[in-house]
């Protein structure tokens, strides 16, 4: 496993564990892919993240390097199964709060934060849901079949929607916590997206 | 997807997220993650409408300030249900420990200086800010949009779906399926797609580890699925026919133009359903896939003109009467037909 996937498992489970009662594999995948995501938004080029997404046959974002973190941490005894959710242990806390010290990952933090802090903000179905609409995930659902995730075309058509989104959030001094703009994209993601599902 | 920047500018204007870093900067970013987190944690114990007179999480944005009087106590996070009174303020202080109060404050506003506060009544759900009071909007039916219950299993969240939100016509959305919503003893005309949409609305907001649900807009004798749902971890799918029982009205309003009654719309239900999945069902060992009939039970007696009077008991003269079982029912593919009875409101 990466040391990211391995950090972001860890963060995600963390932050949205105390208040969901923990997480399903496919949540950490979810709000690790809308991590990477904030990172695209701020410049960094999907490499940069460590690892890559795919699209699975339901239309979710899949990461291998999360999916062989999570069953090693499972077996290290980082995280605990209460199924169908993954639960941080206090070993895993630990490992966490010493691997936030190292300079990788600081950057990668605030990305993840403002990812679980938009679960937060809105139901946490509703995070996923309107990840749907993110146009790499939304192209993969139209061609049914596995894809990848995050490729020239896709990062193109995401920068559209993030200079827009940049665009209109202008100066605005909400925008200095990262959160905002992840809300409001998925916020408008789900609206427009409930109209163009119907018609579909 | 093409993006409207008036709608971006609309939501980012409305967002009570952005207007709370606004006021108080990254440091109330913060605190209003720590608020939310507590919030939801309270509300996973109880209900928010057991605060009959209110609650109240505040998050100071020094995280050494004190705000609560000096019969506060500290409060385990898993000791909600147990501990707190009806009317209660909670702070919450670093590593997610909580001190709490019986009673709301009453010194919210000039409080809201340095502080970040949610506040729960019976008649809004709030951040309490200096100048203003942040109604936080709930499309939903519950009544914290905060603290709407999520549900891993399909089963669980349509019984949830169908106690608390269809019975009494408390979802919003479904309201607009009624012909005549003082009494509701009719429907609307067609208003298939008004249910659709209340439940497909509720189950991506209810529902966790979907990866997509989907709602159908051309449902047909021989496409009668309405709701599509996929499952991220899983990789399942189930698939939901929505029909209704009772009476609606004529597109004008004038007249009764449709009758739909058990066991015979039930039963043409689920054999529409069960031939769908015999044809388009997933072969796929790894993909189980699930159909479910679900039917919003409007049936009143005696219901004859657009204007009808008709007595209590023949109002509620369907309340009790389940559905008979389906054949299909014994199908592993088929689940038990789930029944909304939609209450009317004769008094």
């Amino acid at each position: 496993m990466s040391s990211e996937s391995a950090y972001d498992s860890l963060f995600v489970l963390d932050a949205i564990g105390f208040s969901a009662n923990g997480a399903t594999a496919g949540e950490v995948q979810v709000l690790s892919y809308l991590g990477c995501l904030m990172s695209v938004y701020e410049g960094q080029t999907a490499e940069q993240w460590g690892y890559s997404f795919t699209a699975t046959r339901a239309g979710a974002p899949y990461a291998q390097e999360i999916g062989m973190s999570l069953d090693q941490l499972v077996r290290g005894g980082f995280v605990a199964v209460d199924e169908p959710l993954l639960q941080i242990t206090e070993r895993g806390r630990k490992e966490l709060r010493f691997a936030s010290t190292l300079p990788p990952n600081g950057r990668r933090r605030r990305f993840l934060d403002a990812a679980t802090a938009a679960a937060l903000a809105m139901p946490l179905p509703s995070v996923a849901d309107a990840l749907s609409f993110e146009p790499g995930l939304r192209r993969a659902l139209r061609f049914v079949r596995t894809k990848a995730l995050l490729d020239e075309t896709g990062v193109g058509l995401l920068e559209q929607q993030f200079d827009t989104l940049s665009e209109t959030l202008g100066n605005d001094p909400a925008t200095d916590d990262l959160m905002v703009p992840a809300v409001v994209w998925l916020t408008y993601l789900a609206s427009e997206g409930n109209v163009n599902r119907v018609d579909a | 997807m093409i993006f409207n920047a008036d709608v971006m500018r609309k939501i980012i204007a409305d967002l009570f997220t952005a207007k709370i870093v606004r006021e108080y900067g990254q440091a109330g970013g913060r605190r209003l993650r720590e608020v939310l987190e507590t919030v939801r944690v309270i509300y996973q114990q109880r209900p928010a409408e057991t605060f009959t007179s209110g609650l109240c999480v505040i998050a100071t944005i020094d995280p050494e300030d004190r705000c609560l009087p000096e019969s506060s106590f500290e409060l385990e996070p898993f000791a909600v249900a147990s501990k707190l009174p009806n009317a209660a303020t909670v702070q919450v202080l670093p590593n997610r420990r909580l001190l709490a109060s019986a009673g709301v404050l009453d010194h919210l506003t000039s409080l809201s200086q340095r502080a970040v506060i949610y506040r729960f009544t019976a008649a809004e759900e709030c951040f309490v800010l200096p100048n203003a009071t942040e109604v936080i909007p709930n499309p939903t039916g519950y009544p914290s949009a905060i603290g709407s219950p999520t549900f891993f299993l399909l089963e669980k969240a349509l019984a949830y779906y169908g106690h608390q939100q269809a019975r009494r016509t408390t979802c919003k959305l479904l309201a607009d399926c009624w012909h005549d919503d003082s009494n509701r003893l009719l429907l609307t005309n067609k208003p298939e797609a008004i249910m659709r949409g209340s439940l497909t609305q509720y189950l991506r907001t209810a529902l966790r580890d979907h990866a997509e649900v989907f709602e159908e807009s051309n449902v047909s004798e021989t496409e009668p699925v309405d709701i599509k749902i996929s499952f991220m971890t899983s990789g399942h799918r189930s698939l939901i026919e929505i029909k209704w029982l009772g009476r609606s009205v004529s597109a004008d309003g004038a007249a009764i133009a449709t009758s739909y009654w058990a066991p015979a719309r039930v039963l043409k239900g689920a054999k529409q359903l069960a031939d769908y999945l015999d044809k388009h069902g997933d072969r796929s060992p790894s993909v189980r896939t699930v159909g479910h009939l679900v039917i919003f039970d409007a049936r009143r007696e005696g219901v004859t003109t657009v204007s009808p009077t008709i007595s209590r008991k023949q109002a509620w003269a369907y309340h009790d009467r389940e559905l008979d079982d389906v054949a299909q029912a014994s199908r592993e593919d088929f689940a038990k037909p789930v029944r909304f009875y939609l209450e009317p409101s004769v008094p």
